[in-house]
């Protein structure tokens, strides 16, 4: 099975903004999750590797190919899904899977059913199949875009930012649907939702204001964290203190108006906190942390 | 609230690029228009001239009209986009949830968008006045400046019409909740004012026609089509009327639409559907399983070859085709589309009320007629449409992101454009022949249909097509991309204008070649082929540029784009492009060697000089004694498969003059091989550019003698870029202008008086003075011949025959070929005519004359009809003019590729196919003239009118000939239909002169100093001579005219003229009449008669008392159509109400009429009760009238004798 590698790819808009900064990353098969927050370019970045898009600068291959130079050679194992997308009304979901078969190359009448028919078993629309796409529910709509994009049996599959707007048991259900398909592929999925990654993810990078870092498997990263993450109880007069003296990565209020603070520090800070068990929210948010600081250095 | 949200939107327009590109688009296409009106472009092109103003109101409007349907079509885009941008950009999901009050939200956004449409319009205006007043415009064009020549069209067509197109966008944009239906309801609005302008042609829909043109230009059309020169150039546009009326109607319409828009808008997240059909929506759930699936996609094999892909284009086309025509709005459109083609279909071109048989010649150009400009801006827009399909849809990542190739993405939609363009094609070609079968016509030839479409017509849709594509994948916004392929469509009309002519230079010209039903195609098939290739080519390397131009990436600068576009491209496409280009080139560059250097090419000023030149130098020879032609003898093979012919001809000259003659002009031509004198001398001048030679005798040609002139011709040969042959392959027809003549032709001097200003010539009357005793010299027909012996030896395919003027002496066939020889007996004028084709032929002897009549098979509708209108004018003629001078009359058909017009030559008739030939006469309708009857008549008449009695060549000529004709005509078809037919008649020649009035390019002359004027000599000429022999007596006149031809047939030189004729019928008229003669014949006259009031009373004998009042009023007209009254206090006033009526003093006699309506055969006929002329010097009139029977109607010249300015008020239903 082949990697995707992108190396010092960059893009900066028209208007100034520079959406992605040198980025490099070597991404195997399997799930892989890209985090960051609103605006980090994550949509910039899927859509470069998508093809829709060039970058000003840099290189990306997925085994041979090479991307930026034929794109065509990409779209054919490609599996898109981008984060908002509509269908042409009126049409059926059958319909219109059978007019992404074709616009995928599949010659045959036969294998285009077969395929079809697998992809709405797969995503559980095959009962309503004959019903438009765009009377469907959310949900749905977000299960017919894996239905398409599993047609040409791709290698590499993008799906950006899919559980947004999804209520947690119907994002619950569709993230098991990636789950059964991404196995044997490279699966690039972009959130800013931490659970989506812990929960599938075999690998992760977390990307802000353009630049990729902390690229890692989630148990490493975490396990990276173990013993440096401190929790402590404070007053809300307490905090600007608090934030001005330690690493504050998070906080949350507790039901008697409290806070709760989460501090990142090599060694304990003082007696007052308590260490905790890292997860993968800690990584994410100690990421952007660094990298708020690195940026706030350079 | 409103002001806000007033203020907010108002601003942001100025923020956006569109606005100013509209208003600078605007502003420059009207300066240009304007002045290229106004003469700018002089320097460049033809001399613009023009008898009206082009500033005066009814111009601007017109030309406000015209510039308006380019900005209705940015109307989708301003006030369609001011509230679509909250759809497109979902601002509606929080909008909607403020407080606002739905009626400042609506009418804030559409005011503040339609206060923007008014600046641009604004813009509009001053680009109109600009126009006008720019350095190299013609100040003679220019009518003095009047502010409210802008206002009143502002006013009147322009705020209604944008308020009315806005409210309709508007409300089509915010319940469709997309800028396209705006797009396609302009469309809709524009099919439906082009139909009204067709229905304003016909006096039956005039009045629907002016009511519902929602533009209000079709009311204009008619409150106007009367106005003279002087009345446009003069006067505001009309405020009462039809264009009042239109306007309530349509601002009564646009109140509608926004009460609908006020009462049926909600601020709602979903767009309010309207549908016929109710389907209850519902809303989809179905959860995902729940458990874990071990997913195995199956085994498929993909294909990514070129054969896949265009497999799955050609499916693919099928399913954007389906898009399109399932679409409510095209649905709508289409419909619209059937219905006004049925009913053009069906009405078709009508003459006098008469319709044609629905042949398929005429069906299948009104097909292709009706698609026209539509099909063309369906493409436009469709194709924008599809091109954009998956992006509007916002589903274009999903389908970029596989691996469909980019020219398989573009040829399914350009096929699918094709499907779309078939669809309309088919379905008018299925409603042309349903039309057919229904009027009962069988002769369907379907092929010639589908020929017309696909092998002519869609050559040239097809490289729009390609032109649209390039653009829509050039700008990124389809709807900029449709406003520039509309602005370059409508800029290229311009073209000529700017001094651009030649085809080749004009995108896309040269889209339709000429048919008719006897040659089948015309020749120049061959050209429209190569020209259709040409532009094909072209087409082809914009389409290779679309594909490179293909929006697939995003986020692209316009640098980047262009670059990408020419540095990568596929091998083939390159090849492709190469070709193209290569061919465009080629052939761009073999025609235009074709036309510029091999064969010498002039603009259309060089010509203008040309001829002023021509004019200085040569007009010296103007009056140079000529010898007169007296014997012609011509020899001509003609050979049709090659379009060939050889021609060799014998003149005999004699100088009638008292002068020695030592020098003659001979005007020759390119086929001219060689030509001899019998006399010796040489040329002494050669002007191969004026095709213009000079022969200069040894010895003078003394008073008496004769020469003889012999010359050869051969048509040059025929290539595929031109034709210069005459000849047809079947229906040639050709006459003596083919051969050579003698003397300085005035023909060739510029004629317009104001164009000979610019070049210093002085001016000059079209025709010569009737009172200048030298114009007399010759006649109407030849400037160098008086009356000749004539014979003709033709030959032709052996499938053929050949005819001339004279009796057929000798007929053979030889070798395959057939030959004829004609020779008259006595001599005609010199004017001839010699035709060729594969004739049916009916024959009949009538009193000793043998009537033929050569025509054309499939078209023998009327073969008995027209024998039958030989045969009564014979007869009438005869027996009231003079014995007929000939032994036999022929009528033969040619084909309308050379004219739709029938022509009297002597004995010899030659008859368009498209006219009488195919005229579907319906004897039992009043109000249809039966013209295959009537144009027979008209052209036997010339038998006599011309070619026994011949004006001098001077002012009035056509008094003589076509007035006299078409009178004769009028009595044959009295005589033969009754009196009640000559009503529609006359009324149909009394709007044709009002109405050519309007278009008079000069001045308009009397009919008695005429000037070949048509709308004088024939409409007024008929209404004239019928009200003369009228007033007169039929017997009376006929017997003026029967001695008028006795005293002048056949006569020598000096010819007679119009003023003679009219002094004669003067001292023939009692004095009470001798009026008329002056307002007639010598004056321009007209009345405004009308009954003011009626009404009847029973008496107790059971007899009626009718009471009419009558207003009789008449003026006289200047030259340029401006009222006259009597000078001081002779005029006649009558002061009614406000209104103050004037009138030249009268002592007139007048018809007035009581009728009833009695019942013949089943059917309504009018009697007439009381008819009497009755004597009027007042302008205000009351008569008491007592009648037997009950009456229903009354008239003041109820039949429309006179020459009225508005004749359909002369009668009065009485109840």
């Amino acid at each position: 099975m082949q990697a995707l590698k992108l190396s010092h790819v960059s893009k900066t808009y028209s208007n100034g903004v520079k959406a992605l900064d040198d980025v490099s990353i070597e991404i195997q098969p399997g799930m892989f999750g890209l985090l960051g927050p609103n605006g980090a370019g994550k949509s910039t970045l899927m859509r470069t590797i998508a093809t829709l898009q060039e970058p000003d600068s840099g290189e990306m291959y997925l085994g041979n190919i090479n991307i930026l130079e034929d794109k065509m050679a990409l779209r054919k194992v490609l599996g898109y899904l981008p984060q908002d997308f509509g269908v042409y009304p009126k049409l059926s979901a059958e319909k219109l899977l059978h007019y992404f078969a074709q616009l995928k190359g599949i010659q045959s009448k036969q294998d285009r059913q077969k395929i079809v028919d697998f992809a709405l078993e797969v995503t559980n629309l095959y009962e309503v199949r004959h019903k438009s796409v765009a009377g469907y529910s959310g949900g749905m709509k977000q299960r017919f875009g894996i239905a398409q994009l599993l047609l040409n049996d791709p290698h590499l599959i993008i799906v950006d930012e899919p559980t947004a707007g999804l209520d947690p048991a119907e994002r619950h259900r569709f993230l098991n649907v990636l789950r059964d398909i991404g196995t044997d592929h490279i699966v690039i999925l972009s959130t800013h939702i931490v659970d989506d990654v812990k929960e599938l993810c075999t690998d992760m990078a977390v990307l802000n204001g353009g630049k990729l870092f902390n690229q890692n498997k989630p148990i490493d990263a975490i396990n990276e964290l173990k013993g440096k993450i401190w929790n402590k109880v404070i007053k809300k007069e307490e905090l600007d203190a608090h934030t001005s003296q330690f690493e504050v990565i998070n906080r949350n209020y507790n039901q008697d108006h409290s806070l709760n603070i989460k501090v990142f520090s090599e060694t304990k800070p003082d007696e007052s906190f308590m260490s905790i068990e890292p997860d993968l929210s800690d990584v994410y948010f100690v990421s952007l942390k660094q990298n708020e600081t690195e940026m706030s250095n350079a | 609230m409103f002001s806000k949200i007033f203020k907010f939107e108002f601003k942001s327009w100025f923020k956006v690029p569109i606005f100013y590109v509209y208003s600078v688009v605007l502003f420059l296409l009207s300066i240009f228009i304007m002045a290229s009106a106004a003469g700018l472009f002089d320097s460049v092109t033809v001399t613009t001239v023009s008898a009206t103003y082009v500033n005066s109101a009814l111009n601007i409007a017109g030309l406000i009209s015209g510039i308006s349907i380019l900005f209705y079509f940015m109307l989708p885009s301003i006030i369609g986009a001011s509230i679509n941008k909250d759809f497109k950009y979902n601002v509606h999901h929080i909008l909607y949830a403020y407080p606002i009050k739905k009626s400042s939200y609506l009418w804030a956004k559409f005011l503040s968008s339609f206060l923007v449409v008014l600046i641009i319009l604004f813009f509009v205006i001053l680009g109109i006045m600009l126009g006008t007043v720019l350095p190299f415009t013609n100040p003679d064009l220019l009518g003095e400046f009047d502010l409210m020549n802008y206002l009143q069209p502002f006013l009147y067509l322009v705020i209604p019409n944008f308020l009315f197109f806005g409210a309709i966008v508007y409300t089509v944009v915010t319940f469709g909740r997309n800028i396209f239906v705006g797009f396609i309801v302009v469309l809709v609005l524009l099919v439906i004012q082009n139909f009204t302008g067709l229905l304003v042609s016909y006096e039956e829909y005039k009045t629907l026609g002016a009511l519902i043109d929602p533009l209000g230009f079709a009311a204009i059309q008619v409150d106007t089509e009367y106005w003279t020169v002087f009345d446009q150039n003069n006067n505001y546009l009309p405020t009462d009327g039809y264009l009042l009326k239109n306007r309530l109607i349509w601002l009564g319409v646009s109140f509608l639409i926004f009460a609908f828009l006020f009462f049926k808008f909600n601020f709602e997240q979903q767009a309010v559907s309207i549908n016929l059909f109710k389907k209850k929506g519902q809303k989809l759930v179905k959860s995902n399983f729940d458990f874990f699936l071990n997913v195995k996609i199956p085994q498929i094999t993909k294909d990514y070859g070129f054969k896949t892909y265009f497999n799955f284009a050609v499916k693919q086309s099928f399913f954007d085709f389906r898009y399109i025509v399932k679409n409510k709005i095209f649905i709508g459109f289409t419909l619209l589309v059937i219905l006004i083609a049925l009913s053009v279909l069906s009405v078709r071109n009508q003459i006098q009320g008469t319709p044609t048989y629905p042949v398929t010649r005429e069906m299948a150009q009104m097909v292709i007629g009706l698609t026209g400009f539509f099909m063309i801006i369906m493409t436009f827009l469709f194709s924008g449409m599809l091109l954009n399909r998956a992006k509007i849809s916002n589903m274009d990542h999903l389908v970029n992101a596989t691996p469909f190739p980019n020219w398989a993405f573009s040829f399914s939609k350009f096929l699918a454009m094709f499907w779309v363009q078939a669809f309309i094609y088919s379905l008018l070609i299925t409603l042309a022949i349903s039309v057919q079968l229904f009027q009962g016509y069988f002769k369907i030839e379907l092929d010639h249909y589908l020929f017309s479409a696909f092998g002519i017509n869609y050559l040239s849709i097809m490289v729009w097509t390609m032109l649209a594509f390039f653009v829509h994948q050039v700008f990124k916004n389809y709807i900029v991309s449709f406003v520039v392929l509309l602005a370059f469509f409508i800029l290229l009309g311009f073209f000529p204008d700017f001094g651009i002519e030649q085809s080749i230079f004009r995108f896309n010209n040269r889209d339709s070649v000429g048919y008719s039903d006897m040659v089948g195609w015309s020749d120049y098939i061959s050209e429209f082929y190569v020209y259709r290739l040409y532009w094909f080519s072209l087409g082809v390397v914009l389409y290779v540029l679309s594909l490179q131009f293909y929006r697939r990436v995003e986020q692209y600068s316009a640098k980047q784009r262009i670059k990408k576009a020419f540095s990568q491209m596929y091998f083939p496409r390159l090849i492709a492009l190469l070709v193209g280009f290569i061919t465009f080139v080629g052939i761009g560059s073999w025609i235009y060697y074709h036309d510029n250097i091999e064969n010498e090419r002039f603009t259309g000023i060089e010509r203008e000089k040309q001829r002023v030149e021509f004019e200085n130098t040569y007009s010296k020879y103007a009056n140079l004694a000529l010898p007169r032609l007296t014997d012609v003898s011509i020899e001509m093979d003609i050979y049709p498969e090659e379009r060939d012919y050889k021609a060799k001809g014998t003149f005999k000259l004699k100088n009638k003059t008292t002068q020695p003659i030592d020098s003659i002009m001979l005007n020759v031509n390119d086929d001219l091989l060689n030509y001899t004198f019998s006399k010796s001398g040489e040329v002494t001048l050669k002007d191969t550019l004026n095709n213009l030679e000079v022969y200069y005798f040894d010895k003078q040609l003394t008073p008496g003698e004769t020469m003889t002139f012999k010359f050869e011709m051969q048509n040059e040969p025929n290539t595929v870029l031109s034709r210069p042959s005459p000849i047809n392959s079947n229906g040639t027809f050709l006459n003596y202008g083919m051969f050579p003549s003698f003397g300085y032709s005035e023909r060739f001097e510029l004629s317009n008086n104001k164009l000979r200003e610019k070049y210093d010539l002085p001016p000059k009357e079209r025709m010569n003075s009737p009172y200048d005793s030298t114009a007399l010299k010759n006649n109407y027909i030849s400037n160098s011949a008086d009356w000749i012996n004539f014979e003709a030896k033709l030959s032709t395919s052996e499938d053929q025959i050949a005819i001339a003027p004279g009796y057929l002496v000798d007929e053979k066939t030889e070798n395959g070929r057939n030959y004829y020889h004609y020779k008259m007996d006595k001599p005609i004028l010199n004017f001839y005519n010699i035709m060729s084709a594969d004739y049916e032929v009916y024959e009949e002897d009538h009193k000793g004359t043998k009537l033929q009549i050569f025509y054309h098979e499939p078209h023998d509708f009327n073969i008995e009809r027209m024998a039958q209108g030989m045969k009564a004018s014979l007869d009438y003629y005869e027996e009231n003019f003079s014995p007929y001078q000939f032994r036999q009359l022929r009528i033969m058909e040619f084909p309308s590729t050379s004219g739709s017009f029938a022509q009297s030559f002597a004995n010899t008739v030659p008859f368009s196919e498209s006219v009488g030939f195919i005229a579907k006469i319906d004897e039992e309708n009043k109000d249809a003239v039966d013209y295959a009857f009537g144009i027979t008549s008209h052209e036997v008449a010339h038998q006599w009118w011309a070619h026994q009695v011949i004006s001098a060549d001077v002012r009035g000529a056509t008094l003589l000939s076509e007035s006299l004709s078409e009178y004769s005509s009028l009595k044959v078809l009295e005589q033969e239909y009754g009196v009640n037919q000559m009503r529609r008649f006359l009324k149909d020649a009394l709007d044709k002169y009002l109405r050519g009035r309007a278009f008079e390019r000069q001045k308009e002359l009397p009919l008695m100093l005429n000037e070949n004027q048509q709308y004088i000599h024939y409409n007024k000429g008929s209404l004239v001579l019928y009200a003369m022999s009228d007033y007169l007596g039929e017997k009376k006149f006929n017997k003026f005219l029967s001695d008028y031809i006795d005293q002048f047939a056949f006569q020598e030189p000096p010819y007679t003229t119009a003023v003679e004729f009219v002094d004669q019928i003067e001292e023939r008229t009692p004095d009470s009449l001798k009026y008329l003669v002056d307002d007639m014949f010598r004056t321009i006259t007209l009345y405004d008669n009308y009954i003011e009031d009626a009404a009847y009373n029973m008496n107790p004998d059971s007899t009626y008392t009718v009471d009419i009042e009558a207003i009789v009023s008449k003026y006289k007209s200047n030259e340029k159509g401006k009222r006259l009254y009597a000078k001081g206090n002779d005029s006649l006033i009558y002061v009614k109400e406000k209104d103050t009526l004037k009138s030249w003093p009268m002592q007139d006699y007048i018809e007035v009429g009581v009728f009833t309506e009695i019942e013949v055969d089943g059917q309504k006929e009018e009697k007439p009760l009381y008819l009497k002329k009755v004597r009027i010097d007042s302008i205000y009139n009351t008569f008491k009238i007592i009648v037997d029977e009950k009456p229903t109607e009354v008239g003041i010249d109820p039949y429309n004798k006179l020459i009225d300015t508005k004749s359909g008020d002369n009668r009065k239903v009485l109840d």
